[in-house]
């Protein structure tokens, strides 16, 4: 099979890794479902990264996109990088539930390369916060098509005080 | 690129990419069939891809 378009932008990732210029990141959103489920109408790729403050409080994003048109990844619209036809979002996480979703992501090995993944438990968690009917579409097909482990899911939505919303949604 | 993309928090910042995202992603109503199909294809053939060579190595 021909190697996918998405190879390129794992690279992509893994060499802004292993320049510093990523550190702590996990792929997520459809593209991130579909690790875990049947494909996705889709060309955006959202990668939630950790960003540092500056010493004066403040999150500044530039070197993330000073870097990628030194590297002449230069096509940009808005915030986003078109990277073979994809769209790339880079998602600065913020406090809460998806910083901890991206420290605590899953590891997948794709033709040698290391890819983060926010693991399902989260996704459904960072879907059921947003709340959009995108996301309630993305949670069902989560659970019909993927293993959840359901104690670890429970435990993330207490913590991040979604269990309540979770039983409106009618899972417990 | 403009020195813009400086926030007052994490949240702040978030909420920015969120409003741009939503600007600027593909608009699906306004593809032709023929569009729609060959992305359909090229994503089945990237689902099919994950399925054979990703493997969980850390959870």
């Amino acid at each position: 099979m021909k190697q996918p378009s998405l190879l390129k932008i794992f690279k992509l990732l893994k060499q802004m890794e292993k320049e510093g210029i990523l550190s702590q990141w996990a792929i997520g959103g459809s593209i991130g479902v579909m690790f875990y489920t049947e494909p996705y109408l889709t060309k955006d790729i959202d990668v939630f990264v950790y960003i540092e403050p500056t010493k004066s409080g403040l999150i500044d994003m530039n070197f993330i996109y000073d870097w990628l048109k030194d590297k002449e990844y230069g096509k940009f619209k808005g915030h986003s990088i078109i990277v073979e036809d994809w769209l790339v979002d880079f998602m600065p996480a913020k406090e809460g539930l998806i910083d901890e979703a991206v420290v605590k992501c899953n590891e997948f090995e794709i033709d040698n390369i290391m890819v983060n993944v926010i693991s399902p438990e989260y996704l459904i968690a960072m879907a059921l916060e947003s709340g959009r009917r995108q996301d309630y579409a993305k949670i069902e097909k989560i659970l019909q098509q993927s293993k959840i482990n359901k104690n670890k899911l429970t435990r993330i939505l207490k913590k991040f005080s979604l269990y309540k919303k979770w039983e409106a949604y009618g899972q417990v | 690129m403009g020195k813009y993309r400086i926030f007052k928090n994490r949240e702040e910042a978030f909420q920015y990419v969120i409003e741009s995202k939503k600007k600027w992603r593909m608009k699906y109503s306004r593809l032709t069939i023929e569009d729609k199909l060959k992305i359909v294809e090229e994503l089945k053939q990237t689902s099919q891809w994950l399925k054979n060579n990703a493997k969980i190595v850390k959870k």
